[in-house]
């Protein structure tokens, strides 16, 4: 087979205009999925065969706008404007021509080889809008080629246009985009001055530069004065750009988009013919309900609830089938490698941390099956607008609600759901407050030590108790981060609310598995790293004389003859687990534990918490895991006994528990979380801040609760 | 808008003039700014102290300057009202450029946003009435009693419908509101308001668009008789 020539074809448009089915639609499964480089904008790439091609598909992230005001803008304009395409394809919505043609003015500046998928075209017949291609045509100086990315029609014929296109097949004389009278003469000017500067015109087009310029964009400046024209161009800009200002009587910049709408506009009057004017759509119906005065918080919350019910009830089912496949695993694998250092590694260590965290793939693959249906149907931007005032009044935005809900589940995927907050304070300061929101692994902790301390009449109130303090400290939270650190406006809420669409299966699925995978990369690369570390830290170093005499202990245990086979395995058993115990407590971890107890001393706990609590920086369960050990009571799931004896135990109280579940419900979260955490805020000095928060908050608050609790109970 | 900052005039004179540095190039130096303000080196320190603290600059000793959002608004603003007063002066009173502009740094710091928002006004109102006479003057007032009848978009209430006038912002929030259409003559509907009061939902250009009380009050609209 002949070598497939490679072309770059970049999709571009608004976000709600099908930019990504129709991208799903044409590379299929041939998908990879990144970041842009230095943000954390998602980017899709893909590619399909077509003719002698090998088209490599781009997703620019979708924008109203390139005006380069938000990351997403930036990347699309300079991927188009430093000429990485071959074939720009400008997705717009055919229901709603007026407003994407806005975006399209400003792409055919940039002067690309472009062609214009008129996407969900099906909903236009069905809607019999009628549009003129011929004289959209014209006005574009593009094909125009009608498709549905949802019925995968036309998708061949776009292809076809693509790759007739980039073999200068299709030649459409562009007009230009004109603008005001005066603006024009200032442009003739500055472009004259631009293209007297060879090299610099040839990269970037002299009529698009010069708007830039009379844009005031810092782009265009950059570009501008690294070239020879600035010596010619820096005397006359400023004059230029006064006598027009005073022409115009109105910002240059705000002049300039008015034309551009003004010409989106006139190109949507003069091709589209709409039957029905003002009639009330199935938007309008379903958010009268939606958005009603009275019905549209609680219903709000019910939907929240019921994705919760669904992610946790649900989840339940295939999460024991995940853990029971890694006991199966660590089982097999135990068999295999003999007994040493080596297998405790790859079982207690690699399989039981790994898959401690992989167990959590059925609730994630569910919450983000939810979420990515709430948001292709359109739901989720009505949810923002919803909650936006309570958000607002706290210092957030009415999309930070998602990843703080999602952080009941796990800090993890709420920590990547910020990414929908475009303003980074807002962003920093939702990611600082989600730790509070108390996540499912925390669970076990606060229901062990309820149990254990207080009366069962009492405990739903109390774990309610625990979830709502949790809400209140991300509350005061995030009100003192945005009056102190996050100062500065944030982002304004303005926003598009999409028209209500069922969204494809396949779609839904895609967006679903590309989180999930996103979330197993790292299970299978830093959480396998942080659980060997774990390992390392709690099981070295190891006491042979210890080994020893147990050895021996156990064995003469065996030996007894007095004893029946039950008793003496219950006897060795116990010896193991206090082995065990006094190992921890030889291990670094143990060694942590007593060196940070003059640190927890004030909050009423000993190193034995020290050390549950050092092992819980790598996963909340398991500091019920590690009291079971060190309380020698051999492994979870007796955790009954490990209550008993905690309710004996004259070391503990209630007050402790309280000021213990606080400390849980407080502290930094899982390590997992916190690479995650690292990783989206990008900044270390931010990781290290909220690291800090955490514990300080946890450390003040445990205190607090510790004094009153020994106080009044 | 309503978190408003106050500072004395000298301050807002270097924040203006720490605006126009970074404008051309990028960031400023202390000693940039005592070039530029005609000062010691000493009292730039104190002015960029009291300005850091009020969030409205970076600032480290021995380090460049640049605006904070905060502080880059405020220079905005400030920077809005000089041009509107230079302008008037030049335009209307045929003062001559380099007098217009000291005039107008002298004066900038004590006119309020009613007054710049009337001197406008005049200009405008001279352009399109330029011949005197003795109605002239209540011609003015007439001028802007219509002018007052422009609504801001936040007053408005569900059902209701008109036309955008003018988008009274700056930056990055003035962009996103032009960038989603809302430009001079644009007809509207306001849908409805969100079940907590805040934010509304209008119709425009054939799509929905929610935005906040806050950004809805920058924009000024001509309410529609009728529903």
């Amino acid at each position: 087979m002949k070598e497939r020539k490679e072309m770059v074809v970049a999709l571009a448009g608004n976000p709600n205009s099908g930019k990504t089915s129709l991208f799903n639609a044409i590379a299929g499964t041939h998908l990879k999925v990144g970041n842009w480089p230095g943000v954390t904008v998602e980017k899709y790439e893909g590619y399909v065969d077509y003719k002698d091609y090998r088209l490599r598909l781009v997703d620019l992230p979708g924008t109203y706008s390139i005006n380069a005001y938000s990351p997403e803008e930036t990347i699309a304009r300079d991927f188009i404007a430093e000429k990485k395409a071959d074939i720009v394809v400008n997705v717009v919505d055919g229901t709603s021509l007026e407003r994407n043609l806005y975006l399209t003015t400003q792409l055919l500046e940039l002067d690309p080889k472009m062609v214009v998928a008129l996407n969900m075209y099906d909903e236009v017949e069905k809607l019999k809008i009628g549009i003129d291609f011929k004289m959209l045509q014209k006005l574009l100086g593009s094909h125009v080629v009608p498709v549905s990315a949802v019925k995968k029609t036309g998708i061949e014929a776009l292809l076809d246009h693509v790759v007739r296109t980039y073999e200068n097949k299709i030649v459409i004389p562009r007009d230009k985009i004109s603008y005001s009278e005066e603006i024009e003469e200032a442009l003739a000017e500055l472009q004259g001055l631009l293209e007297t500067d060879i090299p610099l015109s040839a990269k970037f087009s002299p009529r698009w530069l010069a708007v830039k310029l009379l844009e005031n964009d810092q782009f265009a400046y950059s570009l501008a004065k690294e070239s020879p024209v600035w010596v010619r161009l820096e005397h006359k800009l400023p004059g230029i750009l006064n006598t027009l200002e005073g022409r115009l009587k109105e910002r240059v910049a705000q002049r300039i988009s008015e034309d551009r709408h003004a010409f989106a506009r006139g190109a949507y009057k003069e091709t589209v013919k709409t039957a029905l004017e003002e009639k009330k759509t199935i938007t309008d119906h379903i958010d009268s309900v939606v958005l009603n005065r009275f019905l549209g918080v609680p219903l709000f919350l019910f939907i929240m609830w019921l994705i919760f019910q669904i992610t946790f009830t649900f989840g339940e089912v295939p999460m024991g089938w995940l853990e029971s496949f890694f006991a199966f695993l660590g089982d097999k694998v135990s068999a295999l490698l003999p007994e040493g250092v080596l297998r405790s590694l790859v079982v207690d260590g690699m399989i039981a941390g790994v898959g401690g965290v992989v167990g959590f793939l059925p609730n994630i693959l569910l919450l983000f099956l939810g979420l990515s249906f709430l948001e292709s149907t359109g739901y989720m931007a009505r949810a923002a607008f919803v909650v936006d005032r309570a958000f607002h009044k706290i210092g957030l935005h009415g999309k930070s609600f998602i990843p703080m809900v999602t952080g009941f589940g796990c800090s993890v995927p709420a920590f990547m759901a910020c990414r929908t907050l475009k303003n980074r304070g807002d962003r920093l300061a939702t990611m600082m407050v989600i730790p509070f929101m108390s996540c499912g692994a925390k669970l076990p902790v606060h229901i062990l030590l309820i149990g254990a301390f207080f009366p069962t009449s009492m405990s739903a109130n109390i774990l309610f108790g625990v979830y709502l303090f949790g809400i209140v400290v991300a509350v005061l939270s995030a009100k003192l981060f945005k009056s102190t650190i996050f100062k500065g406006r944030s982002e304004p809420f303005v926003m598009e609310l999409p028209v209500y669409r069922l969204p494809t299966l396949r779609s839904v699925l895609m967006q679903m598995w590309i989180k999930a995978w996103m979330y197993l990369k790292k299970a299978g690369t830093v959480i396998l790293a942080v659980s060997i570390v774990v390992w390392l830290v709690c099981n070295f170093p190891v006491n042979d004389k210890l080994n020893l005499e147990y050895g021996a202990r156990i064995e003469a245990v065996k030996q007894d003859k007095k004893t029946t086979a039950e008793a003496k395995a219950e006897a060795a058993a116990a010896l193991e687990n206090e082995l065990a115990a006094k190992q921890m407590e030889h291990s670094f971890a143990g060694r942590t534990g007593k060196l940070i107890e003059p640190f927890i001393r004030p909050l009423g706990f000993d190193w034995r918490l020290g050390v549950a609590l050092t092992a819980g920086l790598a996963a909340k369960e398991v500091v019920v895991a590690t009291m079971g050990t060190i309380y020698a009571l051999g492994a979870a799931g007796e955790s009954e006994s490990l209550t008993a004896r905690l309710r004996s135990d004259p070391a503990y109280n209630p007050a402790i528990a309280l000021a213990l579940i606080v400390f849980v419900l407080l502290y930094v979260p899982c390590l997992s979380a916190t690479a995650v955490f690292h990783q989206e805020s990008g900044e270390l000095k931010m990781t290290l801040f909220y690291i800090f928060y955490t514990m300080t908050a946890a450390w003040v608050l445990s205190f607090a609760v510790y004094k009153a609790g020994s106080a009044f109970l | 808008m309503t978190d408003a900052i106050h500072i004395s005039a000298s301050l807002e004179d270097y924040i203006e003039a720490i605006f126009h540095i970074v404008a051309e190039k990028q960031a400023a130096k202390p000693r940039d700014l005592a070039e530029r303000m005609k000062v010691a080196g000493s009292s730039v320190t104190g002015a960029l102290r009291i300005l850091a603290e009020k969030a409205l600059i970076n600032y480290t000793p021995y380090d460049i300057i640049t605006l904070t959002p905060a502080g880059k608004a405020y220079a905005e603003d400030v920077v809005h009202r000089h041009e509107v007063l230079r302008d008037f002066f030049v335009n209307v009173l045929a003062v001559d450029y380099k007098a217009a502009d000291e005039a107008a740094c002298g004066m900038e710091h004590s006119a309020s946003k009613v007054i710049l928002e009337r001197l406008v006004q005049f200009a405008k109102f001279v352009e399109v009435r330029p011949r005197g006479g003795e109605d002239w003057v209540s011609g003015f007032r007439h001028h802007c009693e219509k002018a007052a009848q422009l609504v801001k978009m936040s007053e408005l209430k569900p059902g209701d419908k008109g036309v955008i006038m003018a988008v009274n912002a700056q930056g990055e929030i003035a962009q996103r509101l032009v960038d989603m259409g809302m430009v001079k003559g644009t007809p509207f509907k306001v849908l409805r308001k969100a079940p907590l009061g805040d934010p509304l939902e209008i119709q425009l250009r054939g799509f929905l668009l929610a935005l906040r009380k806050q950004e809805a009050e920058c924009v000024s609209v001509e309410k529609k008789a009728g529903k």
